[in-house]
């Protein structure tokens, strides 16, 4: 079996690029043993060698702060990796190394990926590379992971460490690059306290399978995972007791000593291997960008111009036009082609029927939406890769402050717009639990891309000269319930105090296009994977229970058929809502299972060939208030059943997904119900 | 002089004394890099008055007031 390496690497440091870089397509996502919590997995392409890495999630330290740094931390310490590849951004040295530290600790072999290293010879600036890997004892290679520089020479550096690093326990002597063991970072008092409990505990630690040198430092910090797994006698632990309080100085506690130590280190270090140019607190571009994006006048207005902007290219002409050209594609030329050789080859009139109207129709009323869903991708992707979300968390944590909320919990709502599964994922940065909870309820009131062809198809054929007017008041309607829902849940079932603020502001960086690319290129992979998937399931048996009643007979009227039968069931709860009909309370079900669903099966349903005859039928069919009353529903109602499992296994509660759920559908019912009746009287 | 960072004016420098808040955030500073003896520049606030954005150990770190409150520094001058 090959060697197996951990990635671990501070949050913006150019983690998943180095991993996209090693792995090419050789990704696959897996489950953390344990906890059922995504983990990336790829296989090493470079020169046949046999290993695979594990990304793990962006962390600043081992503490056990957010849960993102609990999974990291337990995924070293229970699976025992052969080797850490440190990714470390050598363009901000002095916090990245922090992690390392911590990480040389835990006695697993380490080389340190040093990334960015051409913007750091860009500034002007130099880092002595022999001597960083001298006084760290740690084997450091320069990388550039978006140039794809230094790949070769640090693969080969973690196969040489995975294989000779563990001769003495982590301690090793290397011929080959002059290193020696690694220093020791703590001094004086603090260095003989740790010798004194590493004495005490040694036996405890064997026996439990613990680092020595991390559990004694861990002990001291006061860290209660290891308290707990050390489980040590009282009189060890009042020995630990008296060594840890002679330490404590006026300014200096228990928790401090450790971190000052390192990063004291960690100073004595970066001062003797970093030449900079400028001196600190010079003005960097990125500086000179914040101080137009983050200006005290123009952030806001900026930050809502650019929502505008991205919303207007998405919806606007541009995206209106790529969608025509792709339904003229799909459902004209590509239609009829399959059409006319089914009949040519005698196909019976039900499977021309299947295959052409519920199959391609289905279908194709939802690729093409495709275009627009990746146009509005593409923008937040650029917004994500250039740093300018935790900008729109810094301008927006006092409005959301006011909510009880922190700025952390814009980004995964605004990740919404984009898609409700990584949004709800993206919650993983909060460290308050409580806040977790209210954003990942919140988040799908967020207007999901997927909801967008559903109100394409009713703003066709009702409002095609106020498209920018309907589809801004939905986004804004979902924005303002998920405020609203903030403020109920937090005065209801998730009380509790504020939840801190602290986050880094990364340097912005210029998305590259190969990023971007990865990006879409998944997005279309996920959507064709769907389309072909759960929508193509769906449309043939949405076509099926149309086409059959449940004696399974032909039915010439599709309303004694075997949906129309359910639907009939089903419509009296929606009639207060203005779509009380059997066709609309199908379709809005079916969009539990995707939200394209709901356009797949109204074409079907309503007997439409192509996106501009499903409009037609659609006027026919509603009004211009019960319109838009489907389409509020649409945006509130519970998400996709992909969504849902997410905020399951995120919530990792059957009670809370359950009480989210319920929560989602009354409010979504309640605000149909006021907007149907405001409608009503406007329109 | 000893003073509180939020009470810092923007563009100035200072050193850092102590740490007075406790918890969960007292831990993710320190981690975050803010010990003492640490170099921690006043940036600006938020548009809306808050958070905070200092520079420290040459990154740019935000926080809210309520936080920085619990950070004491000494000015140079």
């Amino acid at each position: 079996m090959g060697y197996r390496y951990a990635l671990v690497g501070n949050p913006n440091c150019g983690k998943t690029t180095l991993f996209n870089a090693v792995t090419g397509s050789n990704q696959y996502v897996g489950n953390w043993p344990g906890v059922t919590v995504e983990k990336k997995e790829g296989k090493i392409t470079h020169d046949n060698m046999d290993a695979s890495i594990v990304d793990l999630p962006g962390i600043y330290s081992l503490s056990p702060y957010s849960m993102e740094e609990i999974v990291t931390r337990n995924y070293i310490l229970d699976e025992h990796p052969d080797l850490i590849v440190n990714i470390v951004d050598a363009t901000n040295l002095e916090r990245n190394l922090y992690l390392s530290m911590q990480l040389a600790e835990l006695g697993i072999p380490m080389v340190i990926a040093l990334n960015m290293i051409d913007v750091v010879e860009k500034n002007g600036d130099n880092i002595d590379i022999q001597m960083l890997s001298a006084m760290l004892g740690i084997r450091v290679v320069p990388i550039s992971a978006a140039k794809g520089t230094g790949i070769h020479k640090l693969l080969h550096a973690a196969n040489h460490e995975a294989e000779h690093g563990n001769d003495s326990a982590g301690r090793h002597m290397d011929k080959h690059c002059n290193m020696c063991a690694p220093p020791d970072i703590y001094t004086g008092p603090v260095r003989s306290a740790i010798l004194k409990i590493e004495r005490l505990i040694s036996d405890d630690c064997n026996e439990r399978g613990l680092p020595l040198r991390w559990s004694a430092v861990k002990l001291i910090e006061g860290d209660a995972p290891t308290l707990e797994t050390l489980a040590l006698r009282d009189a060890a632990l009042s020995r630990i007791e008296s060594i840890v309080s002679e330490l404590e100085t006026k300014n200096i506690d228990r928790e401090m000593v450790i971190a000052d130590q390192k990063y004291q280190y960690i100073c004595s270090v970066t001062a003797k291997c970093v030449t900079r140019a400028h001196e600190a607190g010079h003005m960097t571009l990125s500086d000179k960008i914040d101080r137009v994006v983050t200006n005290k006048y123009l952030a806001i207005p900026l930050f809502f111009g650019l929502m505008l902007l991205i919303f207007y290219i998405t919806f606007g002409a541009l995206g209106a036009n790529l969608t025509n050209l792709v339904d003229g594609l799909i459902n004209d030329t590509f239609a009829s082609f399959v059409r006319e050789g089914l009949v040519r080859v005698g196909a019976s009139d039900w499977a021309v029927g299947l295959v052409c109207d519920g199959v391609i129709g289905g279908l194709g009323a939802v690729l093409s939406f495709l275009p627009q869903i990746l146009l509005l991708f593409f923008f937040l992707s650029i917004l994500e890769d250039s740093g300018y979300m935790a900008r729109a968390a810094f301008i927006m944590d006092r409005a959301l402050h006011s909510i009880g909320l922190s700025g952390k919990s814009f980004v995964p709502m605004l990740m919404g717009f984009g898609c409700s599964v990584p949004a709800v994922m993206a919650t993983r940065t909060l460290e308050n639990e409580k806040d977790r909870r209210i954003t990942m309820m919140l988040i799908p009131f967020m207007s999901c891309s997927a909801k967008m062809p559903v109100y394409s198809m009713f703003i066709l054929a009702f409002f095609p000269a106020r498209r920018g007017l309907v589809v801004g008041s939905l986004y804004l309607l979902g924005f303002l319930v998920a405020i609203a829902a903030a403020l109920v849940l937090q005065k209801t079932v998730l009380k509790g105090g504020h939840a801190p603020f602290v986050m880094e502001l990364p340097p912005y960086r210029m998305p590259t296009l190969k990023t971007l690319g990865l990006h879409l290129y998944d997005k279309i992979k996920d959507f064709m994977t769907k389309a072909g998937t759960v929508l193509l399931g769906a449309s043939v048996v949405i076509w099926f229970c149309q086409y059959f009643n449940f004696s399974l007979h032909h039915v010439e009227n599709s309303a004694e058929s075997i949906l129309g039968t359910v639907g009939s069931f089903l419509a009296p709860i929606f009639a207060p809502l203005g779509f009380g009909d059997w066709k609309s309370s199908v379709s809005m079900i079916s969009g539990l299972i995707a939200r394209e669903s709901i356009v797949s099966t109204m074409g079907i349903l309503q007997g439409a060939g192509d996106t501009g005859m499903l409009s037609e039928l659609i006027a026919k069919a509603y009004t211009p208030a019960s319109a838009y009353a489907f389409m509020v529903f649409n945006l509130l109602f519970i998400p996709c059943m992909a969504a849902v499992a997410t905020l399951r296994r995120e919530m990792n509660s059957r009670k809370w997904t359950a009480l989210a759920l319920g929560f989602q559908a009354v409010t979504a019912w309640v605000i149909t119900f006021i907007v149907y009746q405001v409608c009503k009287v406007i329109f | 002089m000893i003073i509180e960072l939020t009470k810092l004016k923007v563009g100035q420098k200072s050193r850092v004394v102590s740490l007075t808040c406790t918890g969960a955030v007292r831990r993710r500073i320190i981690d975050m890099g803010i010990t003492p003896g640490a170099v921690v520049v006043m940036r600006k606030a938020a548009p809306l008055g808050d958070p905070l954005e200092i520079n420290v150990r040459g990154y740019e770190l935000s926080l809210r007031k309520a936080e920085a409150q619990g950070i004491t520094v000494e000015t140079e001058d």
